[in-house]
């Protein structure tokens, strides 16, 4: 069980997010305001805290973040805000934030995120092995090297980059916007959907033809590729 | 009574309120000083001159009277003063007197009141009888011993006459200066007030949203005229602002009613539709409202960069690696569409900037390139990106279609689409915020028509560590 902290004034945005997070795995405890917020952020460890920004009596959640993590307190937090994207993104991010989710929103990147950070989180230490197999496909994290029943594939980085980051991630699902974020670590969105011609290029190398590929398009949504097995 | 009801001061007070009143009146002031610096120094000149020569005449003839004395004794003194008297050369003026401390006149033409004057060797006015006149004349007195005195000097009169005319044609002139000054500053405030008022005209119908209204031009070139034109040119500019805000307002308006009309009806008929359908609906539902996100991001990312944000984060940056990761971003995309890139960057095109945001405006460029700049026959796009003195520029040029050339300047205009490109999907937001982002890094942008296609160039300072 994951235990989420939400601080959120807008009841229905908190009753959204609480409700449709999966009971089975995240407790949910909504504040409305600032100080009950710091309060509740201290009182437990938590797994995981969403943040507002602009909280009741004009505080800003970034002041929030601010106190805890002047305490030392390295909670993952994700800030939720509807405030503009160009300069409020880079100042969560320096203010400590791990993650910056601009409204609106739906459940499924939301979700994808909170698991990310988790996870993120609770894997800190190394992989036991640089080799992961997946199926009878081989990548060797360190000699960068991708083979398929003992065949080396030749990837391009930023196509070994962004198998790397799936692999990462395996077992949940990522979001289109958390690709571009993390593989190619810029901020814009094209009109046309070019995560999915890079995904598609991807998937031609390692799949094997007529077969299932390894990754999935969880529609509406992302990506996912199944948990790999260390070897 | 106030001074601001009074008859005379009333309308001085409210004059005085004027600052081109004040200012004439100041300009009057230092010519009325000028004035009278001149004119006291030709008081000086001339009274001084004539007081000088009465000087000089009493000191010359008292020595030469002294002298007659000396070699001739008292006769030949009498007999001098006598020759003199009665030579005719300024006789009307001269003053010659030996005489007796109490009174007695032994030679000469006047008679003074010895008593009661300072007997002192320097020359001194004293009150002189003669006849039946009396005035003041200046005299040298010398004492000649045993309560016998000379007194020569001149008559005064001259002198006072020339002295009371001067003051008199001063006065007059002072007064005609004060008085021509005062109606010289009214008038001036009247022409000012009247020049302002047709300024103030314009401001007052600017204030109340008329932008139309322009003041009447006329041919001066004086400061007030020049003021005119340029208020005339602000209020034109205002009025083009106003006409593009309201064209930006109702493009807003037309572009977010739209999907939102279309996920209303949507949502209206899924309601009625059988269960079986109701997914398909909602689908779209959710595309209309994913499309409206996406336009909304865009307006705000274009406002935001509009009022300057994000300009704090700028940071050395070498254009050639932002632009090439974001062609290697593209690549697939180029790869599937058979585009045939041509490439030219030279290293070193190093600009402060963000490089989000100026790979933001190379994908907006990209994304233009393949929506409008692909044509059957030519796939080809070519990029160059070169220093120039102190700038990086980059190019881009298609094969495409180009666009019309009345198009040309306002391709960056918000909400701005070429008509031939309507049936496309788009909103004309994309060149707007590539222009944003350039002039947010103090460049430049421009299109040209490269006959066939279309090129662009952004201009961006060089960075010089």
């Amino acid at each position: 069980m994951k235990h989420i902290l939400l601080i959120e004034d807008d009841a229905a945005i908190a009753e959204y997010i609480s409700s449709n997070l999966c009971p089975a795995t995240y407790q949910v405890v909504h504040v409305t305001e600032a100080n009950s917020g710091l309060q509740h952020a201290l009182s437990r460890a938590w797994d995981c805290i969403l943040l507002d920004r602009m909280l009741p009596m004009g505080v800003d959640g970034l002041d929030v973040l601010k106190a805890l993590r002047a305490v030392a307190n390295t909670t993952p937090t994700m800030v939720v805000s509807a405030l503009g994207q160009t300069d409020e993104r880079v100042r969560c991010l320096k203010a400590g934030a791990d993650d910056y989710l601009p409204k609106p929103f739906i459940m499924e990147e939301l979700e994808a995120r909170i698991e990310a950070l988790v996870r993120r989180t609770a894997t800190s230490t190394p992989p036991a092995s640089h080799v992961l197999q997946l199926g009878d496909l081989q990548v060797d994290l360190i000699a960068h090297a991708v083979f398929r029943a003992g065949e080396r594939i030749a990837l391009n980085p930023r196509e070994f980059k962004l198998l790397g980051y799936l692999l990462k991630n395996a077992g949940q699902t990522v979001t289109r916007t958390m690709v571009l974020e993390n593989v190619w670590a810029y901020d814009f969105q094209p009109e046309t959907n070019i995560i999915d011609v890079h995904i598609s290029h991807l998937r031609q190398k390692i799949d094997v033809g007529g077969g299932p590929s390894l990754i999935r398009t969880v529609r509406g949504m992302g990506y996912r590729i199944d948990v790999p097995v260390a070897m | 009574m106030t001074t601001a009801t009074h008859p005379v001061l009333g309308p001085l007070h409210r004059a005085w309120k004027s600052s081109s009143f004040r200012l004439a009146l100041c300009f009057s002031a230092v010519v009325v000083s000028i004035l009278v610096g001149t004119l006291s120094v030709y008081y000086v000149e001339i009274v001084g001159t004539v007081s000088q020569r009465l000087d000089d005449y009493a000191l010359r003839n008292s020595k030469r009277l002294l002298s007659a004395y000396a070699q001739q004794g008292e006769a030949g003194l009498v007999e001098e003063i006598q020759r003199l008297v009665s030579d005719g050369i300024d006789s009307q003026d001269e003053i010659f007197i030996y005489q007796h401390l109490d009174g007695a006149v032994w030679a000469g033409n006047a008679t003074i009141d010895l008593v009661h004057a300072p007997r002192v060797a320097a020359l001194q006015d004293l009150p002189v009888e003669q006849e039946a006149r009396s005035f003041n004349g200046r005299l040298k007195i010398d004492d000649l011993g045993q309560q016998r005195f000379l007194i020569v000097g001149s008559d005064l009169q001259a002198l006072t006459d020339i002295q009371h005319r001067y003051m008199k044609a001063t006065a007059l002139a002072l007064g005609l200066a004060v008085g021509l000054s005062l109606l010289g500053a009214m008038v001036f405030r009247r022409l000012m007030d009247k020049r302002a008022a047709e300024v103030r005209q314009a401001i007052r119908q600017a204030g109340q949203g008329n932008l139309h209204f322009r003041i009447p031009m006329n041919r001066k070139s004086d400061e007030f005229s020049l003021l005119e034109q340029d208020i005339n040119q602000m209020l034109e500019q205002l009025e083009q602002l106003v006409r593009g805000i309201r064209h930006v307002s109702h493009m807003v308006a037309h572009n977010l009613r739209t999907p939102l009309n279309r996920a209303l009806h949507r949502v209206q008929a899924a309601k009625l539709a059988p269960e079986s359908l109701r997914p398909a609906l909602l689908d779209q539902v959710q595309e209309e409202l994913d499309h409206l996100q996406r336009l909304f991001s865009k307006m705000l990312l274009l406002a935001e960069v509009e009022a300057g944000v994000g300009q704090h984060n700028f940071e050395p940056l070498d254009l050639q690696q932002v632009l090439q990761e974001v062609l290697e971003y593209y690549e697939p995309l180029f790869s599937d569409r058979q585009v045939e890139l041509q490439l030219a960057l030279e290293p070193g095109g190093w600009v402060l900037g963000d490089s989000h945001l100026l790979a933001n405006a190379m994908s907006n460029l990209l994304d233009n390139f393949l929506k409008y700049g692909l044509s059957a026959e030519q796939r080809c796009l070519e990029v160059h990106l070169q220093r120039q003195g102190h700038e990086v520029q980059l190019r881009l040029r298609d094969h495409g279609a180009g666009v019309a050339p009345a198009m040309l300047e306002r391709l960056s205009e918000h909400f701005v689409r070429d008509p031939q490109h309507q049936q496309q999907p788009g909103h004309g937001l994309g060149l707007a915020s590539v222009k944003a982002i350039v002039r947010l890094h103090q460049g430049r942008i421009g299109w040209r028509l490269a006959q066939p296609g279309l090129e662009t160039w952004v201009r961006l300072p060089l960075h010089q560590p």
